[in-house]
């Protein structure tokens, strides 16, 4: 038993990068199942309350217009560019600009959010609002607000773990042999844009 | 025995992680036969843009109707594919990783017609 315990320990202290990068890596994709199962759920509802309301999403739709969520989507696109050009820096070897793309990640999506938060300062002035207040608006609210902020919510832990990233790779603590924990924000990251793109084309486009 | 195995497993999993992202350290990408100055990820991105502008003229431009809305639709899942195998890496990951996408969706979309089966009835 303490033989197999020893092994176990061994192996585990001399698990190469590829190896760990394969198991976080499955790991992540296995996190990212459970958030596709929220996200489904959350569309879903809307695109239900869309289908039998309208009139209600195209009033909305005027009030709140296309062009500052326009800019938004080419905003969130652009960080998961930049985010990916700085995985490629580092499995180049240059660290400093893996660096430079995830601080334009942070900052990308730090944008994001703001605008988000302006977004939602107009809608919220033009009736739209979270709880029930007995108009028509008032139920669309919730259905817009569930998913929308929850996805707003996953920017703004992405912008804190690009910004650890950065930190991190600023003490030195990856190289191009050595970038699993870049790839796995990347994951993150990603899919945080993927979900974006089906929430701009079911929520504001259609 | 055990140490054998396992750093072998580690040396194949290295080399293919290499081969498999050497295409995507190259500063040109191959296109349809034209070579495009510029990183693979620099295409994709361009494809994602065109693919939003392209969005944005058919729901601004065309009234909502059933041909309006499938192609809005067709061009999301598209971008959505292209995000999934460029940028998250699973043209060249093991496919298994894909019914981590695949199957909560499936589940979510039965969710979801069977709501769109339920008549409304206030609350």
């Amino acid at each position: 038993m303490a033989a197999i315990e020893h092994q176990v320990e061994h192996e585990h202290g001399h698990a190469s990068p590829a190896v760990r990068l394969e198991n976080l890596k499955f790991a992540t994709w296995l996190y990212l199942a459970s958030e596709v199962v929220i996200f489904t759920v959350l569309i879903a509802t809307y695109v239900v309350f869309s289908l039998n309301n309208r009139e209600v999403v195209h009033e909305v739709h005027e009030k709140s217009g296309i062009v500052l969520v326009a800019l938004n989507t080419f905003i969130l696109l652009s960080s998961s560019w930049a985010m990916v050009m700085g995985l490629r820096q580092l499995k180049l070897g240059n660290r400093q600009g893996l660096i430079t793309w995830i601080g334009r990640t942070a900052l990308l999506g730090t944008v994001f959010v703001a605008l988000q938060y302006v977004e939602y300062r107009t809608l919220s002035d033009a009736g739209v609002v979270l709880f029930y207040t007995g108009g028509e608006l008032s139920e669309f609210g919730m259905r817009f607000y569930a998913p929308t902020a929850f996805h707003g919510a996953h920017v703004i832990v992405g912008v804190l773990w690009a910004l650890f990233i950065i930190w991190n790779a600023r003490r030195g603590n990856y190289s191009a042999e050595n970038y699993a924990g870049v790839e796995v924000f990347g994951l993150y990251w990603h899919f945080v844009d993927v979900v974006w793109i089906f929430l701009f084309t079911f929520i504001y486009l259609i | 025995m055990t140490d054998m195995s396992t750093t072998t497993q580690a040396e194949e999993l290295a080399q293919e992680a290499h081969d498999s992202h050497s295409a995507d350290h190259s500063d040109k990408t191959v296109l349809f036969g034209t070579t495009i100055n510029a990183p693979v990820y620099t295409v994709v991105f361009g494809a994602l843009g065109a693919l939003t502008l392209f969005e944005l003229l058919i729901a601004e431009l065309f009234p909502r109707n059933f041909l309006t809305t499938g192609l809005l639709v067709i061009a999301s899942i598209i971008k959505a594919v292209l995000v999934v195998l460029f940028y998250m890496h699973l043209k060249d990951d093991n496919p298994l990783y894909a019914l981590a996408l695949v199957v909560p969706l499936g589940i979510g979309l039965i969710a979801a017609f069977f709501l769109l089966a339920v008549p409304v009835t206030g609350y």
